[in-house]
């Protein structure tokens, strides 16, 4: 009778099992424990937390890592996988030429066109013209309201532009209601002088004229090549409830193509294969899937894409100890995104979406320095220590434990940094793959198309449901449900989304429907699970026929995701294949397949 | 006063004209309706906005005492008013309409 504790040292958890096994081979397994992993995955400082997780699994059964004959370590993947994103529009204006923005409450409904005229300069225009007015903070609104009342006798004011928050009181106190434009925080810069429109929606609508080329080239009597040009303004203008497009001598509002930078893809008979980023990730993805093999990748020095795939092979030249030249990118999974960023040249902190490709990759290394690790920890422990096995068939072996399974077996295992899978058929070969693209993937996607800069903010709206604060005492879930609430809730709540973690309520301070986040979180699991588990099978399956797997099993820190394992079996179950999250030894989940694997290898299962 | 119009109703007791002002103007700038009414003997701060909410058939009542402003719903009494105030009046104003139109509330003038 042995005692053995199987270790999995991952990106970022440390996961044991300890199991008995008999004489004749029989296993029964102890107990289980996760800790955080300590420092990069595949170095000495691994150990600190190796010790935890045993010393936590084995006070569970009373016993301490003393009493242990054997602990085996798995022979982890050495990858790395990295993200980067390229812009590859910009929307820019170089004099001001619009505002598009949704205060609170503008106010009034239709158009104004006129020339803009500041309120103190109202009575020493022209008679008998159309104006629309710009108003900035000092003046008052009852002020505003009188002097615009006043000139309204000799001059036409078609509408105004408002510093303050108070487009509702101004028009309250007018004889003639106007649609007003609130909260431009740059109204100095506002040109006077030149021909502007106002619009406002009607109440639940968006602006209808200003997001219209053609109603613009109307409204400013423009010709073709100049309808050209405002096509990026009535672009971003999409979707407001009030907008200002003003008239500037050449419209200079452009949406301009940065260049983004190529990556080259190298196969293993020294073709270079040249893509550009700007050409989309669809081109890069269909490129990649004609090569049999990656070699290796290179970027463009000087961009973003380049300096992500670089640094990417540094850290692992540097954690394996081997020249960067050996250190190859295996595999890149591209995803066309868009980005929110703040229009160049905008007056009330507009912002527009600018499409994007986002990349995610994987370098890989021979091998990483998992004997030092044993070696280290054996002279700290004094127990036996060896490294027992590659992961990717440690975790296959796990996952067999998982109920309802058969040979031949594929897992995939979703992960934060790769998404990786293997396969093992009825005579015990396994074959595995890693991909780009996992979890952080989802963060920094999610990040970019939410808007939201806190990524741990992110990493909680994609690891938990949303809900909408609908009084001090209640909130509405995404799936509909009411939860009612004893105590009231914190003002700061009311009226927000919300994200529901186990253990707090946090509010997402962007004005971003609860339907649109829900939407794009789902979209960007999609996008990066889905695809990548279709990627993955094909590239394990026999023949390269994905049919020629029967049962998945879903593993690692991703598969315990509310919704992403639904999400893969609504697309894997469209071609008949079983898939689903794992439940290792019947207990586990999805959790702890390599560290019972290891255990399970002790009696030397596989070849 | 006509209980069932859908307005936030204000309580004052030696109020602070310039207060009262503030408050309406941010109350109107979020497009609710309003009614003031002056009561005739002593009320603290808390009893104003109280009995204010339970007058409003939109369930959210201010009471203004000298220069101090509160807002109470009708859910809250029993508890702290919602806000209090004796400077931002106008934000506290657009706050208890923001409360009725179910819009985030606004901490700091923006």
């Amino acid at each position: 009778m042995v005692l053995v504790g199987g270790v999995d040292i991952g990106n970022s958890t440390t996961e044991v099992c300890i199991g008995q096994v008999d004489d004749s081979g029989k296993i029964h397994f102890c107990s289980s424990a996760m800790t955080p992993t300590t420092g990069t995955k595949g170095t000495i400082h691994n150990i600190v937390g190796i010790k935890d997780a045993l010393t936590k699994a084995l006070e569970k059964i009373q016993k301490d890592i003393s009493d242990l004959d054997e602990i085996r370590l798995n022979e982890a993947a050495p990858v790395i996988g990295d993200t980067a994103m390229e812009t590859i529009t910009e929307t820019i204006i170089t004099e001001s030429t619009m505002i598009g923005h949704n205060p609170y409450t503008p106010s009034g409904e239709g158009f104004g066109l006129g020339t803009t005229v500041c309120i103190k300069d109202l009575f020493n225009v022209e008679p008998g013209k159309d104006y629309i007015v710009v108003i900035p903070r000092v003046v008052t609104y009852e002020e505003a309201a009188f002097l615009i009342n006043e000139a309204s006798k000799r001059i036409n004011i078609q509408g105004a532009i408002l510093e303050a928050d108070e487009a509702v009181l101004v028009n309250n106190r007018l004889n003639r209601k106007i649609p007003i434009v609130d909260e431009v925080k740059l109204i100095e810069k506002v040109p006077l002088g030149v021909e502007a429109v106002v619009e406002v929606a009607g109440q639940g609508k968006t602006i209808r004229y200003l997001s219209n080329p053609y109603e613009i080239a109307t409204l400013f009597n423009l010709d073709a090549e100049e309808t050209k040009y405002v096509v990026p303004v009535a672009k971003s203008l999409i979707g407001n409830r009030s907008a200002v497009v003003i008239r500037t001598p050449k419209g200079q509002v452009e949406e301009r193509i940065i260049k983004a930078g190529a990556l080259e893809i190298i196969t293993p008979n020294h073709q270079m294969i040249h893509v550009d980023i700007d050409e989309g990730a669809e081109k890069i993805m269909d490129l990649t899937k004609e090569i049999e093999e990656i070699k290796d990748i290179k970027g463009e020095p000087g961009t973003n894409v380049g300096g992500m795939l670089n640094r990417m092979k540094e850290d692992l030249a540097h954690l394996t100890d081997r020249p960067m030249e050996e250190i190859c990118i295996k595999d890149i999974l591209a995803v066309d995104t868009l980005v929110s960023n703040p229009v160049e040249g905008g007056l009330a902190g507009e912002v527009s979406l600018e499409k994007a490709v986002a990349i995610a990759a994987m370098v890989k290394a021979e091998q990483l320095p998992m004997e030092k690790i044993a070696k280290k920890l054996e002279e700290e422990v004094k127990v036996k220590v060896k490294v027992a096995g590659v992961e990717a068939v440690m975790a296959t072996l796990g996952a067999m434990t998982t109920p309802g399974t058969k040979l031949p077996l594929a897992i995939l295992d979703l992960g934060g940094g790769s998404t990786d899978a293997a396969l093992i058929d009825e005579d015990g070969w396994v074959r595995s793959v890693h991909l780009a693209g996992a979890g952080g993937f989802i963060t920094m996607l999610m990040a970019s198309e939410l808007g939201i800069e806190d990524r741990t903010l992110v990493e909680e709206i994609k690891k938990y449901p949303v809900a909408k604060v609908e009084s001090l005492f209640h909130i509405r879930m995404e799936n509909g449900e009411v939860i009612f609430y004893k105590e009231p809730l914190n003002p700061k709540y009311f009226g927000k989304v919300v994200v529901l973690t186990d253990k707090e309520m946090l509010p997402i301070e962007k004005n971003i429907a609860m339907e649109k986040i829900v939407e794009i979180r789902r979209q960007v699991k999609k996008k990066v699970f889905v695809t990548n588990a279709i990627r993955a099978l094909k590239k394990i399956a026999p023949f390269s026929n994905i049919k020629n797997i029967p049962n998945v099993v879903l593993v690692g820190g991703s598969a315990l995701d509310f919704e992403i394992p639904d999400l893969i079996l609504e697309e894997l179950s469209k071609i008949g294949i079983i898939v689903g999250r794992g439940n290792i030894r019947r207990i586990e989940g999805p959790r702890n397949a390599v560290a019972t694997g290891l255990v399970m290898s002790y009696g030397g299962l596989v070849k | 006063m006509n209980k069932t119009k859908p307005q936030i109703i204000i309580l004052t007791y030696d109020a602070n004209p310039i207060a009262l002002k503030e408050v309406i103007a941010g109350i109107e700038e979020e497009g609710v309706l309003w009614d003031v009414e002056e009561v005739q003997e002593y009320k603290n701060l808390w009893d104003l906005a109280t009995e204010a909410s339970r007058k409003s058939s939109l369930e959210v009542g201010i009471g203004i005492y000298k220069d101090e402003a509160a807002v109470q719903c009708r859910e809250l009494i029993g508890r702290e008013p919602l806000f209090k105030t004796d400077d931002a009046y106008r934000l506290m104003g657009s706050n208890a309409g923001r409360y009725v139109k179910r819009n985030p509330f606004i901490f700091e003038d923006r």
